[in-house]
């Protein structure tokens, strides 16, 4: 009588065991999951932000007939510093890859960052013999702008 | 007294035996739910991670390719993770019509190996102008279970 009197609490022990473990995995997990969803809405809420507070303007596109190129001068009239390198360029619809671009100055300078009501100056290579009808600068968050006044040079 | 001892050794083997099973089956339980749930927070926060945006002029979504005027999309990463640029993760309708992958002649990167944060990816579709028409048309891009879409006219 004596043995099965020992037998119920260990079998007993046993489970309650298997459930300990079982409720620790399983709180290891939620906690893990609610920091990697936590870390993510910060994200996206950081990036919903910047994009509100992104806007920009192009302030003239110059055509050389005798470069054969294009200077695109943009304003940054957000209150967001954005990247000049993540900034891309359509010109009739088609976007100019990074080897027909020969410079991104913000102010004069050769940086990346474009600082609220400072202007990027795009400059292209010699690819443009005719000047083009329509240009549009993307920023990094998706935001544009476009215009068809093409100024000849 | 042997045959007691006997019988009760048995049933503490028996119901340790159980108690062991009982412990393994709750524990793999938990460990595939524990599974099922991180799976599930991989994928939410995928998602919460994904954006993307057409920047397209809507004014010049046409663009010759081998000859042919074609819709062409340019499609750019403004989320923060690295997005997969196979056709199999990026669906494509246009007018509300699925592109099927033999239509899609091309899906690359502009300038990266791979579609990372704030690149473009540039897909070529088979739909020409001629076969659009001219009028209103919209087109979509799925990946990730985030969406952008362009209205433009022909």
């Amino acid at each position: 009588m004596e043995e099965r009197g020992y037998g119920a609490p260990i079998a007993l022990g046993i489970v309650v065991l298997a459930l300990l473990a079982s409720v620790t995995i399983l709180v290891d997990v939620l906690d893990r999951v609610y920091d990697q969803l936590a870390v993510a809405q910060e994200k996206r809420d950081e990036r919903v932000v910047n994009r509100i507070q992104t806007d920009i303007e192009i302030e003239n596109v110059v055509h050389s007939s005798v470069e054969n190129n294009l200077v695109v001068v943009v304003r940054n009239t957000g209150s967001v510093e954005l990247d000049a390198s993540k900034t891309d360029l359509l010109v009739d619809g088609k976007l100019i890859v990074e080897e027909n671009l020969r410079s991104r100055t913000v102010d004069g300078l050769q940086t990346s960052v474009w600082l609220p009501d400072e202007n990027l100056t795009i400059t292209t290579e010699n690819i443009f013999p005719t000047p083009p009808n329509a240009v549009k600068v993307v920023t990094e968050y998706g935001i544009s702008d476009s215009t068809t006044e093409i100024t000849l040079g | 007294m042997a045959e007691t001892s006997i019988t009760n050794l048995i049933v503490l083997i028996v119901s340790l035996g159980i108690a062991v099973g009982i412990g393994g089956v709750v524990l793999q339980s938990a460990d595939m739910i524990s599974n099922s749930i991180r799976d599930k927070g991989y994928r939410l926060s995928t998602q919460l991670d994904a954006d993307i945006s057409i920047i397209n002029d809507p004014e010049y979504m046409i663009e010759n390719v081998n000859g042919e005027n074609v819709v062409v999309l340019y499609v750019k990463n403004i989320g923060s993770i690295t997005l997969e640029n196979e056709k199999k993760y990026v669906d494509v309708f246009l007018d509300g019509e699925y592109v099927a992958e033999e239509n899609i002649w091309s899906m690359e990167v502009i300038g990266e190996n791979r579609w990372v944060p704030h690149s473009v990816l540039r897909i070529v579709t088979s739909y020409s102008q001629d076969y659009l028409g001219a009028g209103d048309h919209k087109a979509k891009v799925v990946t990730f279970n985030t969406e952008d879409s362009i209205k433009f006219r022909l």
